[in-house]
């Protein structure tokens, strides 16, 4: 989790969290083309790791693949030790949260919930204890007799995030749980993952592709890119140092500066008017010529009175726009070769531009980063 | 326009299929359950005798001598217009005897001026004339009762019918006994081909509608007459046991005109108003039910009988109650292959329109075949609300 200030609660005792490890896992469908290229990954007992990728990236793949729907066409999965890719998906213990809920219809929220149970031969009146549990923990007692058709949707989802905890898997699997929801409830929703997943410390393997639920959920983020991890790291190192184009453009928003290489000095690029900048090269090798340097918006300053910065170009405001809590600005280097994003706080203290107006922008050299043009 | 609950916008586009609906079904299914209670035949036939009767109230007693010449009239006319026959047979179904009775006495009458009472001695039995005013009221229950079995006796009680008559009752349980198994078998054949229909996609989908389709491009007539050639004594099917020697020549299995003929080819024609609701309802589950019950620990046996069959179970009550059904009221099919054993209901409803051409009883036959079929579907609705979305 992004907040590591926030309190952790103790660990439930009788939590059976496991790690997963994945070892080189392929997938091919048709045996020709794969569509999950080879993925090395270690994921911690406890720990809430986010896939984020593009769709069409092998998320949904990897998955099944996870909860046991697909085969993998090489590689091992281990699960807690085990390796589990040749079990059945019902001898995985694995909790899964699918994007429809898929709630069963004919059966009361009490006995979806109790269905895992049942399946592992609970006696009933631990399962009804454990499914009045769930139903606390998911703050919905008082609607176990309903249909899930009389549920609204994040009730619905609520209930099938309680089915997918309630018999306490080794792993949970969540595919875009909240893309069937509207944007106030998916906030809200988010805000309860985050909560049970605070509570219960389960092992949790969330796929999105909505970078926001990614940054503000996840212990780590993995970056799919054409079945393949460009990169895992927490949020914040994410955001904030970006190992590849890809991953600096495909979260957040950022700048993108077309430059080349200047001398044979690492942090030194010149822009196509001439203009020499700076920036931290990432993965920039000797042979890279042509790259791109990255900058965010919020990085990217408008230079007021004698202030230094490194890097200043001088631009001409286009459009701004007023977004309630800040004013983004659009603006053109006067060569006319660069569009600029840069943001203002709506503090009050800081005049907006108007359009046409001259404005000085400049960043630090290391709030700006430099990828090879791939 | 004002809005009207009863008339809502665009009503006159029905008139059409409510007018064709009207003159093809409601009317004659109207006409139907009105011949099944309604008989003006025999009033008809004796006018005279009718209207003297109804002053004869002792009916322990012989009706008063008017009558006696009332019938005595009414027959010479009637073998005049050479309709006497028709009075002989319609009262001979009211008691077995008066065929000869009536044609014996009217030709007495007739030919040589004898009498009524010394014609036979049974005018002189009040139980006879009893039958006769029984006989000439035109709303009668006696249909309805004779196709349960029971029948108005000549002194105007309701009793059992003559123990060799009591066909009916039998022949309706024997009717819904095989409906039931053609359901069944049907059930059993057809839920695992639709469940394989309902997930093939492509080549393989058009290969199994198009099995499945079939039966509906040729004739009904055509594809019986094809069971014929495949089960009779001499057909494929023994011909190939006894070729392959596991039966003898003389141990031919009786596959047809019977029972079992009647069932098999039944279940051949009506497979598919089985499959193809049952698989239009199972191809809009979507997969990931069953993967979300897997995933939560339900091996293949369990997730079936808790998640898919009672998702499914709205298509088998749908194809079910079809087959059902259709299957009370077959005819071609155990007309043809069914033999002496193989006879439904309508098969008997078809004789007594055909041939013994007593018309109020099959009116009655097909009133109660009707009313069978209504709260067959009513009991089906009541399973699964026909009609209520589901989700
Ligand atoms: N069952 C399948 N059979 C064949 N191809 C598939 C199947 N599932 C997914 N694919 C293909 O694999 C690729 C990755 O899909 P998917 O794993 O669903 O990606 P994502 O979840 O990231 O959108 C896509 O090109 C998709 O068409
Ligand atoms: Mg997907």
């Amino acid at each position: 989790m992004l907040t590591v200030t926030m309190k952790e609660q103790e660990r439930p005792a009788r939590s059976s969290a496991q790690s997963v490890v994945l070892r080189n896992v392929v997938k091919s469908y048709d045996g020709m083309t794969a569509v999950v290229k080879g993925i090395d990954l270690n994921v911690q007992a406890g720990e809430f790791l986010t896939i984020l990728g593009p769709s069409g990236s092998g998320k949904t793949s990897l998955l099944m693949m996870l909860a046991g729907f697909e085969q993998p066409t090489s590689g091992e999965i281990l699960l807690g030790g085990n390796d589990v890719s040749r079990l059945p998906p019902y001898k995985r213990n694995i909790g899964m949260v699918f994007q429809q809920y898929a709630l069963f219809p004919h059966l009361t929220v009490a006995q979806n919930l109790a269905f895992p149970l049942e399946m592992r031969g609970w006696a009933r009146d631990e399962i009804a204890g454990r499914v009045a549990w769930a139903m606390n923990l998911v703050r919905l007692k008082g609607l176990e007799e309903r249909r899930p058709a009389q549920l609204s949707g994040g009730q619905q989802q609520r209930i099938a995030v309680a089915r997918a905890l309630i018999f306490d898997p080794e792993l949970v699997l969540m595919d875009e749980p909240l893309g069937a929801l509207d944007k106030q409830l998916r906030e809200q929703m988010q805000e309860e993952f985050a909560r049970i997943h605070r509570e219960l410390k389960p092992t949790i393997i969330y796929v999105t592709h909505d970078q926001g639920e990614a940054i503000s959920l996840s212990d780590r983020v993995a970056v799919f890119d054409g079945g393949r991890i460009s990169q895992i790291a927490p949020p914040k190192d994410l955001y904030e140092k970006p190992e590849s184009a890809f991953v600096a453009t495909f979260i957040g928003e950022t700048n993108r500066i077309p430059v080349r290489r200047a001398s044979a000095s690492l942090d030194t690029f010149q822009m196509a008017d001439g203009r020499l900048v700076s920036a931290v090269a990432v993965g920039m090798g000797s042979s890279d010529d042509r790259g791109y340097l990255m900058v965010r918006p919020e990085r990217l300053r408008r230079i007021a009175g004698r202030e230094y910065l490194p890097n200043v170009l001088e631009a001409i405001v286009l459009e701004a726009t007023y977004h309630g809590d800040n004013v983004r600005v659009r603006a053109g280097t006067i060569t006319g070769d660069t569009e600029l994003l840069y943001r203002i706080s709506n503090d009050g203290n800081q005049p907006v531009p108007h359009v046409g107006e001259q404005v000085l922008l400049g960043w630090r050299t290391e709030d700006a980063r430099a990828f090879p043009a791939s | 326009m004002r809005r009207s609950v009863l008339f809502p916008p665009g009503w006159r586009l029905l008139l059409p299929l409510l007018a064709f609906t009207a003159a093809v079904f409601i009317m004659p299914i109207g006409v139907i359950l009105w011949k099944s209670i309604h008989d003006p035949e025999v009033a008809a036939l004796l006018p005279a005798t009718t209207a003297s009767l109804e002053s004869w109230s002792d009916e322990t007693m012989l009706p008063p001598s008017a009558s006696f010449d009332a019938l005595a009239s009414d027959m010479r006319n009637l073998v005049e217009v050479a309709r006497i026959g028709e009075l002989a047979l319609r009262l001979n179904r009211e008691q077995p005897g008066f065929r000869q009775l009536v044609e014996r006495s009217a030709a007495k009458i007739h030919d040589e001026g004898t009498p009524l009472v010394e014609t036979d001695r049974r005018w002189s039995d009040p139980a006879s004339w009893r039958l006769i005013k029984r006989a000439s009221e035109p709303y009668t229950p006696r249909y309805l009762l004779n196709a349960v079995d029971m029948r108005v006796t000549p002194d105007g009680t309701i009793g059992r019918q003559d123990e060799q008559r009591q066909i009916y009752l039998r022949l309706f349980a024997r009717t819904i006994l095989v409906a039931a198994i053609v359901t069944g078998l049907c059930a059993l054949i057809g839920y695992p081909f639709a469940y394989a229909l309902s997930v093939s996609e492509g080549m393989l989908r058009s290969a199994l509608y198009f099995v499945v389709m079939l039966p509906f491009w040729t004739s009904l007539l055509v594809r019986t007459t094809a069971w014929i050639v495949i089960l009779q004594r001499q057909g494929v099917v023994n011909e190939l046991l006894v070729s392959a020697g596991l039966i003898a020549d003389n141990e031919r299995f009786a596959l047809i005109y019977n029972f079992f003929g009647t069932v098999i080819a039944m279940v051949y024609v009506l497979l598919p108003f089985f499959i193809l609701p049952l698989q239009a309802v199972m191809r809009g589950i979507p997969g990931q039910y069953v993967r979300a019950a897997e995933s939560l620990g339900g091996n293949p046996a369990r997730v079936f009988r808790r998640i898919y069959l009672p998702m499914t179970m709205p298509g088998i009550v749908a194809g079910g109650a079809l087959v059902f059904i259709l299957s009370l009221g077959y005819y071609v099919t155990p007309a043809l292959v069914g033999g002496r054993t193989g006879q439904l209901i309508s098969n008997q409803i078809a004789f007594h329109i055909q041939s013994s051409l007593n018309w109020g009883l099959a009116a009655a036959l097909g009133t109660l075949l009707l009313m069978l079929v209504i709260l067959i579907s009513m009991v089906f609705s009541r399973v699964v609300p026909i009609g209520r979305p589901q989700r």
